[in-house]
């Protein structure tokens, strides 16, 4: 027999949690019992600032639903010979306020700044009461909270700048994320695990295993994202290129979704539902499996945001599979919390947290039920870079994410302020505009991406296709956009009704907080038995011997006991399971050749081209361009030769997009002339008057830092890419100072704006009219270097 | 020999096949484990705790 020691409460951090203080014996154990105060002012910081940055999250994203119908309202609104309303031009042609640098704001503001927040309220709350303690550092909690506030402003002022890594939901720039990672990890996770080890409550409830495996899978997915090589105090290349980037960007993408808004929400729900329904959670035992089998599956998904592209078939393929079998955990999760409210449901007509819990779990699984749907490619194929996408993120943000956190606000408000909630009434209200605003939201998009899909893919009876010019296909969905402001507008609206319901529940706090004092006795040894086994078998081989042995101790379930009850072993646990779906998909994506064939004619993009290529990533064109053409005869037909691996071997970081509001631009390059895209960016409703793209005046008149242009070669240089020469003090100023000047002159000789050989513009026309042009060119007899030719200045095909 | 070169000449198919193995034997191993009937006192006692802590509420208006 064998004794596992179990962590015991042998010393304090924290002088609130007076575990050196016994206090009295315990009834049931005769143990002495230990004082200690919940720590409730950090949950109290962490509710008011969800709810701040709800709202902010909620206004910049009617922002960006309004910057998509305003410029049609601008252009088509007439009244004797004017425009009425052309006094919003700011929201289409301010560099601050553009699409691409608003969308990841908000993006940010509702994943990191409103849900994480509201995690943490969740995770600070019940922690502590599911572990008897108080957490084990104070100093670690406010660290924690305002080490958090400081990144989300951080990323309030970079992300409108245009500071960006352009991986979408990784965007913020290298120093930010190293915040994060100490943040995270050294505050959140480290607090965290050390209150688990100090509780006094033996067993883990499974709500602190979802959190637990979410602190140290966003921990993992971060870290890995995020390497990259810094070019600058605020720039960075990722240190992966092309489908490789890919891979990894969407395996963080989707497990950002997995175990950012889906694990700690599920911890929330198994916690806060029973406690809302006053019954316990349907099925503890559901709830097991439940959390063994999402976070060893949900991992390997990621590759389905690829299907048709780049990525190698295999990779993709697999992430549908896995997606698929992610019906059965998100469903069974989901049932076992709507089956917590049975015998309750009388409850729902009068308490709105209620309310919002049920139709919250009723969003995650309509939303796990349409996630692995989506993840089926010949769905996807339609599916992909349509706005049905948009439809399916916002069911799942706005219904599962934000009802949850509602729910939980509202039950939390009258005990963390100890006086009654203002209204009732008002969080009725509040329910019922954000149920029907999310309705109003989501049923237009989806009618929009099916929409969008099937007209980019319809032919007429010639052949051809049935809508050629992208933009008709833009201007069909305005409508629906229309639908969405005013779906957004209510969700907005009721979460206004909860901040003043907020503050008013506040205002009538006491003077004091009373902090009653928990006693519990501290955690014994745990005696663990561990049985001496004997082989059953008669006459069999030593190995058979050993194998009987082998399966009696797992079948006993001794060991199960230990681990589950030791936070480090089941960390580690969750660990394996989620590294074991990381490693068998991307180690063979990195190691095998055959995944990236190369092409020899792939160069390195020239100077004034990773300039202009810098600039596009800034701006944000990635949130609505694409840069991959699936092989599926309708891309094809509409943009051209499908995308190979070996196109992006010096892409870092990828810039393939998830969306196209906008045509498709892997083969941009000289199908039109230098002086269409100045004129075009400048004002694209010059060229296209249906265009709802936002205008970029400022890259005409804001200059090219052609010093920063050296440092960012070198960068690239040293993740691999092949700069040769141009890494040399002053030679890629001078290269790109040429290759500018081609171009500026080209502009001004078509009758275009003059002067422009030093400023942005030129630079980022010079990457356009690079995109997708390699391919078509003969391989290089020499090493390759890169193409220095202004190629663009003389191959343009005319198509103005 | 580097690890790619090891890697290119495994091929593909093995990754997939250990991963829904490893997959199904964990699938399995919680499903037996907490379908075992001398885990009922320990699961009914642990489906408990949310509740163990609550605090009355305050009335609302």
């Amino acid at each position: 027999m064998s004794v596992l020691q179990r962590s015991n409460i042998d010393n304090v951090a924290n002088p609130n949690d007076t575990a050196s203080i016994p206090h009295t014996a315990s009834p049931r154990t005769g143990a002495a019992l230990e004082s200690f105060v919940y720590d409730d002012d950090i949950v109290r910081k962490f509710l008011t600032v969800t709810v701040i940055w709800g709202i902010v999250a909620f206004l910049a994203g009617i922002l960006i639903a309004l910057q998509l119908v305003i410029p049609t309202v601008i252009t088509y609104t007439t009244a004797s010979g004017t425009r009425p309303f052309a006094f919003l031009e700011f929201l289409t042609n301010v560099q601050f306020l553009s699409f691409g640098r608003l969308r990841p704001l908000h993006t940010n503001a509702a994943i990191f700044a409103f849900a994480g927040n509201a995690i943490f309220a969740a995770i600070y709350y019940s922690t502590q009461r599911l572990c008897k303690a108080r957490m084990w550092s104070d100093t670690l909690s406010r660290l924690h909270f305002w080490g958090w506030q400081v990144i989300i402003v951080c990323a309030a002022l970079t992300l409108p700048l245009g500071y960006t890594q352009g991986k979408e939901y990784a965007e913020l720039e290298w120093p930010i994320d190293l915040l994060i990672a100490v943040v995270w990890l050294g505050f959140f996770g480290v607090n965290f695990f050390m209150t688990l080890k100090r509780r006094r409550e033996r067993h883990m409830y499974v709500a602190l295993w979802f959190y637990a495996a979410t602190i140290v899978t966003v921990t993992m997915l971060h870290v890995f994202n995020s390497l990259a090589i810094p070019a600058g105090w605020l720039k960075s290349y990722s240190v992966y290129a092309g489908v490789q980037d890919a891979m990894m960007q969407w395996w963080y993408g989707h497990n950002a979704v997995a175990f950012f808004l889906t694990t700690p929400f599920l911890g929330l729900m198994y916690y806060f539902m029973p406690k809302a329904a006053e019954r316990p959670v349907f099925s503890y035992r559901l709830s097991i499996i439940h959390f063994w089998s999402l976070i060893f599956i949900y991992i390997w998904a990621g590759p389905h945001h690829l299907h048709y592209t780049a990525l190698p078939a295999w990779a993709s393929t697999l992430g549908m599979l896995f997606s698929v079998m992610l019906w059965m955990p998100s469903w069974g999760g989901g049932i076992n919390g709507l089956l917590t409210l049975r015998g309750a449901w009388h409850k729902l007509t009068d308490d709105p947290v209620l309310k919002f819990f049920v139709v919250g779990v009723t969003f995650y699984m309509m939303s796990t039920f349409e996630g692995p749907m989506l993840a089926v490619k010949t769905v996807n194929m339609l599916s992909h870079y349509t706005d049905w996408t948009i439809a399916h993120v916002h069911g799942g943000a706005l219904g599962w994410n934000g009802f949850l956190a509602f729910g939980m606000i509202y039950w939390l408000l009258p005990r963390l302020f100890q006086a009654p909630l203002h209204s009732k009434k008002l969080a009725e209200w509040h329910f019922w505009l954000g149920t029907l605003g999310i309705l109003l939201y989501v049923i237009p998009i989806y009618c929009a991406g099916i929409t969008q899909g099937l007209m980019w893919r319809a032919f007429d009876a010639s052949g051809a296709l049935k809508y050629p010019d992208f933009v008709e296909t833009v201007t069909q969905l305005i409508p629906f956009y229309w639908f969405r402001v005013a779906g957004g507008l209510m969700y907005l609206i009721g979460a206004l009704f909860m901040g003043y319901n907020f503050i008013r529940t506040w205002m009538a706090r006491p003077a004091v907080y009373d902090a009653p004092v928990q006693t519990a006795p501290a955690m014994a040894p745990l005696h663990v038995s561990r049985p001496v086994f004997r082989s059953r078998l008669d006459s069999n081989t030593e190995l058979g011997h050993k194998g009987d042995v082998f399966l009696q101790h797992v079948f006993h379930g001794w060991w199960h006991r230990a681990w589950e009850g030791t936070p480090y072993k089941f960390i580690a646990w969750s660990i394996v399971a989620v590294a074991a779906g990381s490693l068998l998909e991307i180690i063979p994506m990195f190691a095998i050749r055959s995944n990236v064939p190369s092409i020899a004619s792939v160069q390195p993009y020239t100077p004034l081209e990773l300039c202009g290529r810098d600039i596009y990533i800034a701006e944000g064109c990635y949130n609505c361009h694409s840069q991959m053409i699936r092989p599926i005869w309708s891309e094809t037909k509409r943009y051209g030769d499908y995308s190979k691996p070996g196109e992006f071997v010096y892409d870092h970081p990828f810039q393939w997009g998830s969306r196209r509001i906008g045509p498709d631009l892997a083969r941009e390059g000289g199908q039109r002339s230098n002086l269409w895209h100045a004129l075009h960016l400048q004002d694209p409703r010059q060229s296209i008057q249906q265009s709802i793209m936002p205008a970029y005046p400022h890259l005409l008149t804001t200059s090219i830092d052609f010093d920063e242009i050296q440092t960012r070669i070198r960068a690239q240089a040293m993740i691999g890419v092949p700069y040769g020469e141009a890494v040399r003090d002053g030679v890629s100023q001078s290269l790109a100072r040429a290759q500018a000047k081609v171009i500026a002159d080209d502009i001004a000789k078509g009758d275009g704006p003059k002067g422009l050989e030093d400023k942005q513009i030129v630079a980022l026309i010079a990457y356009l009219q690079r995109l997708g042009t390699d391919i078509s060119k003969p391989p290089p007899t020499a090493a390759p270097q890169p193409a220095m030719a202004p190629a663009n200045a003389t191959q343009n095909t005319g198509r103005n | 020999m580097r690890l790619s070169d090891i890697m290119s000449q495994l091929g593909l198919a093995a990754f997939p096949i250990i991963g829904m193995l490893l997959f199904l034997s964990v699938f399995v191993g919680v499903l037996f484990r907490v379908t075992r009937r001398h885990r009922k006192a320990e699961l009914d006692y642990t489906v408990l705790l949310p509740l163990a802590d609550e605090v009355l509420p305050l009335e609302n208006r």
